[in-house]
């Protein structure tokens, strides 16, 4: 092919990783103009080969890119293992600015905070399922000076002791970047959730969710966290004595943090309307909210969230016993955003919150009703009538007084919309 | 005022001025030398491949110019898909050219400093070989394989992993 070689690379420019691999091996010519700028080699995905990538593959390949290898993507790479990274961690990563290895716990703790402390210039870390400790986490803190985006979703090392350790030494000048962590099935412990919101001034979104050890303490912590505008928070454990309940401790947060557009406390046993009451008339620009598997949850709560956060988009209550078609009828009614609602296995929601939906459900494109025993199919089949958007899901599994005749009529007049009626 | 090409073969083009502006070489020209009845040589073009370069501006010349982004974004190939092409341009581009015509026109745009078009040649390269093995390029392309057996099998082990498409 007669192009220059700065044609050649713009046309390769456009191809995919894999592809502009083979491209190296079509003939010299080729070869030459692609590993000649090392930076042509800065992003590379080995995702999409998964267990096809191998140590020395990855070797071979961000040697091309030198020091300015920039964005390393390893999800899901089984054979990628603790030898790459030792052999990464010899060479200079100065660059390097997204590194991602999700799955993978092939990789040791010890070798990953090695590799770590030459990063520098990390903006975004996904170790999510990988075997990274605290020593590694410890290394992240004291060397990614710029790192915005930590995730470490399902490590079963992080309890969040690294970041007690980074506020004993460093001074109060030193302060994160932080912006968006989540260490959703990880030990993360109550202490060190107050400790990350002091270090991390422009901390935005945290993630907690399933994380055991994380009790209502760890909400009073964050009130520091003035800028956060997305809480996700699980199972807040009620054999924790704390000192406060769960309905103080969230008053004394919602007051500080008047920004959260996004909130989930789920599997909360002790919260009840009064503690609800604070996030509803507190947090009034909250777009989602899950309340899940709160059993005190009422329909005076809904009622009350549906007068006062009006630019609600998604609403999850599922299981929580104590609401019925009351609270259900008033979120219809007077929250004209909502777009998502997930209303299932609530076993007194009945055939009227289905009608309301289909008189003034306008903005509604996402509905759960699984498991509501007492919804039938006559008010389901007239959901196809519904006023405004269209059904992009509807979710019914396990209605047992929905006919399967009617999902199939449903079925064939919502052809667009992605219905689910599983039955057990 | 229209304005006059002269191809390498010495083929003339007249065309209105905001076709001509499509192409940076030109618009700076003219800015420069003024409004001219002169011929503007274009030595590195040939006719028909300027027949074809003129028949993308005409289409495209009430388009807003594309804004010039940093070079920078060349290596972020993450961002790039070829696949966003616009149904005319594809069909410009498939209507009976071969590759040495495809090729021609990549250079011509390249020439006359016209982005858009030669970042549709190149996704129109690039979506030739995406997919393809390396046997099928070579062909594609009349390609001769000219590795040593030893490089050959260094190539072999590094991409072995991305044999397949």
């Amino acid at each position: 092919m007669d192009l220059p070689p700065e044609i050649f690379n713009l046309v390769c420019s456009y191809l995919p990783f894999g592809d502009r691999v083979r491209c190296t091996g079509i003939c010299r010519a080729w070869r030459a103009a692609l590993c000649a700028d090392m930076r042509r080699w800065a992003e590379l995905d080995f995702s999409s080969f998964g267990p096809r990538a191998t140590n020395q593959s990855l070797l071979a390949w961000t040697a091309k890119a030198g020091p300015h290898l920039r964005r390393l993507a390893l999800r899901r790479t089984p054979r990628i293992t603790t030898a790459a990274f030792t052999g990464l961690a010899k060479r200079n990563s100065q660059y390097l600015q997204y590194l991602q290895l999700t799955e993978n716990t092939k990789v040791s703790a010890t070798a990953l905070e090695k590799f770590l402390k030459g990063t520098a210039a990390l903006v975004r870390l996904d170790l999510s399922s990988t075997s990274v400790n605290e020593a590694g986490l410890a290394s992240v803190l004291q060397y990614s000076r710029v790192l915005t985006h930590l995730k470490l979703d399902q490590c079963g090392n992080i309890t969040g002791e690294a970041f007690r350790a980074y506020a004993k030494t460093e001074s109060n000048s030193r302060r994160l970047a932080l912006l968006d962590v989540s260490v959703a099935g990880t030990h993360y412990r109550s202490e060190s959730v107050a400790l990350l919101a002091r270090s991390c001034p422009n901390l935005r979104r945290v993630d907690f969710t399933g994380c055991q050890q994380v009790s209502q303490s760890a909400l009073v912590g964050l009130k520091d966290a003035l800028t956060l505008v997305s809480l996700r928070i699980t199972g807040i454990d009620t054999s924790h004595r704390a000192s406060l309940s769960i309905n103080d401790s969230l008053l004394l947060m919602a007051g500080e943090c008047t920004a959260i557009e996004v909130f989930s406390l789920t599997k909360c046993p002790t919260l009840t309307e009064t503690g609800f009451s604070y996030v509803a008339l507190a947090w009034t620009s909250l777009r989602e909210l899950n309340v899940s598997q709160c059993q005190q949850l009422n329909d005076a709560a809904l009622r009350l969230l549906s007068l006062s956060c009006s630019g609600l988009h998604a609403l999850l209550v599922s299981t929580c016993p104590r609401i019925g078609d009351g609270g259900i009828v008033s979120i219809i009614k007077n929250l004209r955003a909502l777009s998502y609602l997930d209303i299932s296995n609530n076993a007194n929601v009945t055939d009227l919150s289905v009608k309301t939906i289909t008189q003034l459900g306008a903005s509604l494109t996402k509905l759960d009703i699984s498991n509501c025993g007492k919804i039938t199919g006559w008010a389901v089949r007239n959901l196809v009538n519904k006023p405004g958007a269209n059904f992009e899901l509807l979710r019914m599994n396990n209605c047992t007084r929905v006919h399967q005749d009617t999902v199939l009529t449903l079925r064939a007049e919502m052809r667009k919309t992605k219905i689910s009626a599983i039955l057990d | 005022m229209p304005v006059i090409l002269q191809a390498s073969d010495g083929q003339q083009f007249t065309i209105s001025k905001p076709v001509a502006e499509r192409s940076m070489l030109l618009k700076n020209m003219l800015d420069d030398v003024g409004e001219n009845e002169q011929a503007i040589p274009l030595p590195n073009v040939s006719g028909p491949i300027l027949a074809a370069v003129i028949e993308y501006c005409e289409h495209h010349k009430d388009e807003a110019m594309p804004a010039a982004d940093e070079d920078d974004k060349v290596f972020e190939a993450s961002k790039k898909k070829p696949d966003d092409i616009d149904q005319w341009d594809a069909d410009f581009m498939k209507q009976g050219k071969g590759n040495e015509e495809l090729f021609e026109i990549i250079l011509a745009a390249n020439y006359l400093d016209i982005k858009p078009l030669l970042d549709l040649g190149c996704k129109t390269v690039a979506n030739m070989i995406k997919g393809k093995t390396p046997e099928q390029i070579r062909e594609m392309f009349n390609i001769e394989n000219d590795f040593t057996p030893d490089e050959e099998e260094q190539i072999r082990r590094e991409n072995e992993w991305a044999a397949d498409a």
